[in-house]
């Protein structure tokens, strides 16, 4: 018993907090669950939960179809992008970077737009018309886009030297298929510009228990081998000079750290469009709540507290009284923005001592 | 004693697909255990250069580098991690690192995968920010720290990845005099004590002179090593140093600079005023020089008195003064007076 109380003492605190954000995952998980336009009874939120069959289907259809898929897809995007939004952080030692600074996600647009905009020209019919069959064809497109995109940084990190050089490559490559998509939608029909758009402002709805399930694990495993990079990234934030000369392969990690923080941009892209903000926010609030410098504690963080940052989104967007569900990007913003500023506020005397 | 590094017939440079960019050829050169070295250079002679290629960051363009009798191009980044530590120029700016943190990832060269110390490593750790004097802030954050405690927080952690080589480039850059005098004590110690070979770059001469074992100096076409002494009786300095209105005083080791003057002006008298009041007109381009005939205009110092200094014209005296300020003013004032320049131009003026 002493000796358990004593491994108690020893615990780095840090562990105490991380176990106060799962509790608040799981509060805002349950709320998600439970709060909406339509009013469900707790009791009989417990029993559909439990599996046990009520005779009020429409109850039963809200919560299995709507609410526990989108809380199931907000918990797993927020821990995908605080995740991969650290690891950009900290490797381009950038507060300001997150997962969309190396062009991945407008990857994932140009290839939806190229579904969208442009096959459906040339085959003669809208898009908006498909139906599931549409659905899967954007994930693909999405998900060849932002894999192609990041195939591409890979090269380039492989080719030239500098992480700085990567980072501007990045963005540059943002831009350009930014400026395709501009080009498609130019030349494309109204409903099809129509239906890019509502991609384009993401979604944590769009997929069903079953799509949700297969999203947890897309992203849990990833998520969970940036884990081991801990050491790593540990490391490049000393700054690169510095952790060759402790023995780090940087070649070898900067592009492991691109290609798990890409995946992870890529499947959230793929699956809920493009969300902005938790990326870059959610990394300054892991450091926040922990004064460490040590990743893996960091890592664990930003996965928990990005969940619970979009399960708060999503429950904002569906805030009872509002009819239809709020852009999902319009809140992370409003959510993010603040984040981010407060954070630069406070940093901005120890940046000037830095400078 | 045993040496660590043997540098033979090494150019250092920049090589790229085409053009090699030489920077320094020829170089010899060995680092012993237990001796702190200085590499002293003029800007632009090689210093970070040398220091950059002997780390491994850049590739020798002929020659090699020899560590414990193996060449460092042949070594992993592992092995090179347990064998030089460094320290840079750069800050080290981690968001919320805490000091202990910081010299703890010295050791990631030994721990596993996830990088957790063990008791021994723990132990090394502690005793590295022991030896560096910053105990007290174990748990301080790095940015709350002045820039002294950083940079030996910084040695800290090269200290705690346990090599017998530690580099240094410029630890001293940024620093205040005692800043500067106790970082260097600091490194003699560590040399000293645990046996380490140290090698740092600096541009304080006079600091390198009293407390390095070894001084490099780094020309473009050879390095010139030896203890500071002896590089002072071969008078090796004075080719390193000869432009630029500097002279080295080879005697007391200290540098003087060098005016140019276009006035005498003669001065009777001698001892610390004499000195001082020389700095100070030297500094306006007038050179004192001591009376010896009968002149018309002179200046006179009586030591120890209250005031010290007469201004003397035909005999008698002008003006007294207990400030040298006061008297480089109003001589200054004399000279520059039109009428006065012409009664006594052959007086003061050459």
């Amino acid at each position: 018993m002493t000796k358990y109380i004593t491994y108690i003492k020893n615990l780095n605190p840090a562990y105490f907090k991380i176990g106060g954000l799962i509790f608040l995952v799981i509060a805002l998980f349950c709320l998600n669950l439970g709060l909406g336009s339509v009013h469900i009874p707790l009791s009989s939120l417990i029993d559909i939960i439990s599996g046990e069959e009520i005779n009020n289907i429409v109850w039963q259809n809200i919560l299995t179809r709507s609410r526990l898929p989108q809380a199931i897809v907000s918990l797993s995007a927020g821990m995908a992008l605080g995740i991969a939004g650290l690891l950009m952080q900290t490797l381009f030692r950038n507060p300001l970077a997150g997962p969309s600074v190396l062009g991945i996600s407008s990857g994932a647009s140009l290839g939806v737009g190229f579904v969208i905009l442009v096959a459906g020209q040339f085959f003669g019919f809208s898009f908006s018309r498909l139906g599931i069959f549409g659905d899967l064809s954007l994930l693909l497109a999405a998900f060849a886009g932002s894999l192609g995109i990041l195939l591409i940084i890979l090269i380039i990190s492989k080719k030239i030297g500098g992480t700085l050089a990567v980072l501007i490559m990045g963005v540059m490559i943002g831009y350009l298929s930014n400026s395709l998509v501009g080009i498609m939608k130019f030349y494309s029909l109204e409903e099809d510009v129509h239906t890019y758009v509502m991609w384009g402002l993401g979604s944590f709805s769009r997929l069903s228990l079953g799509r949700a399930q297969l999203f947890i694990i897309l992203t849990v495993i990833p998520s969970i081998s940036c884990l081991l990079l801990s050491k790593w990234l540990n490391l490049l934030a000393l700054g690169e000079n510095y952790a060759v000369n402790l023995g780090l392969k940087i070649q070898r990690a900067r592009v492991i750290i691109i290609l798990l923080s890409g995946v992870l941009t890529a499947t959230v892209t793929a699956f809920c469009g493009p969300i902005v903000f938790i990326g870059m926010a959610v990394p300054h609030l892991a450091k926040l709540v922990s004064r460490t410098s040590n990743h893996f504690i960091l890592i664990l963080n930003a996965g928990i507290i990005g969940s619970a940052t979009t399960l708060l989104c999503n429950l904002i967007a569906r805030l009872p009284g509002l009819d239809s569900a709020l852009p999902i990007n319009s809140v992370t913003a409003f959510i993010g923005a603040p984040v981010v500023i407060s954070v630069i506020w406070k940093r901005r005397r120890e940046n000037l001592a830095d400078n | 004693m045993a040496s660590i590094i043997e540098i033979k017939q090494l150019s250092i440079g920049y090589s790229e697909t085409k053009n090699h960019k030489l920077v320094a050829q020829n170089l010899n050169a060995t680092l012993h255990e237990g001796e702190m070295t200085c590499l002293l250079g003029a800007n632009g002679q090689g210093k970070s250069t040398l220091m950059k290629t002997m780390c491994g960051f850049l590739n020798p363009l002929a020659g090699y580098i020899s560590l414990n009798g193996k060449r460092i191009s042949t070594l992993s980044e592992k092995q090179m991690a347990k064998q030089i530590a460094i320290v840079l120029t750069e800050k080290i700016s981690v968001p919320n690192a805490t000091v202990y943190e910081l010299v703890a990832y010295g050791r990631s060269p030994f721990t596993g995968f996830l990088g957790k110390l063990n008791s021994t490593d723990k132990d090394i750790v502690n005793k590295s920010i022991e030896q560096c004097g910053i105990a007290h802030k174990k748990y301080s954050l790095l940015s709350t720290l002045s820039d002294g405690e950083r940079q030996k927080v910084t040695i800290a952690k090269a200290l705690a990845q346990d090599t017998p080589f530690i580099l240094l480039d410029e630890p001293t850059a940024f620093l205040d005099l005692p800043a500067r005098v106790e970082i260097m004590q600091l490194l003699r110690q560590l040399a000293t004590k645990s046996g380490k070979a140290i090698l740092m770059s600096t541009h304080d001469l006079d600091l390198a002179l009293q407390m390095a074992d070894k001084l490099w100096l780094l020309h473009t076409n050879n390095v010139i090593c030896g203890s500071p002494e002896d590089l002072l009786l071969t008078n090796a300095f004075q080719p390193m140093f000869s432009k630029g209105g500097v002279a080295f005083d080879n005697k007391t080791g200290l540098f003087t600079v060098q005016y140019q003057h276009f006035a005498t002006l003669p001065v009777k008298g001698h001892g610390f005023e004499y000195v001082l009041l020389r700095r100070a007109f030297a500094r306006k381009g007038i050179k004192l020089v001591q009376c010896k005939q009968a002149e018309r205009f002179w200046i006179n110092i009586t030591n120890n008195d209250a005031l010290p200094f007469t201004i003397m014209k035909d005999n008698c005296d002008i003006a007294k003064f207990n400030s040298v300020e006061q008297v480089v003013k109003t001589i200054l004032k004399q000279l520059s007076a039109k009428n006065q320049l012409v009664k006594n131009q052959e007086l003061i003026l050459q």
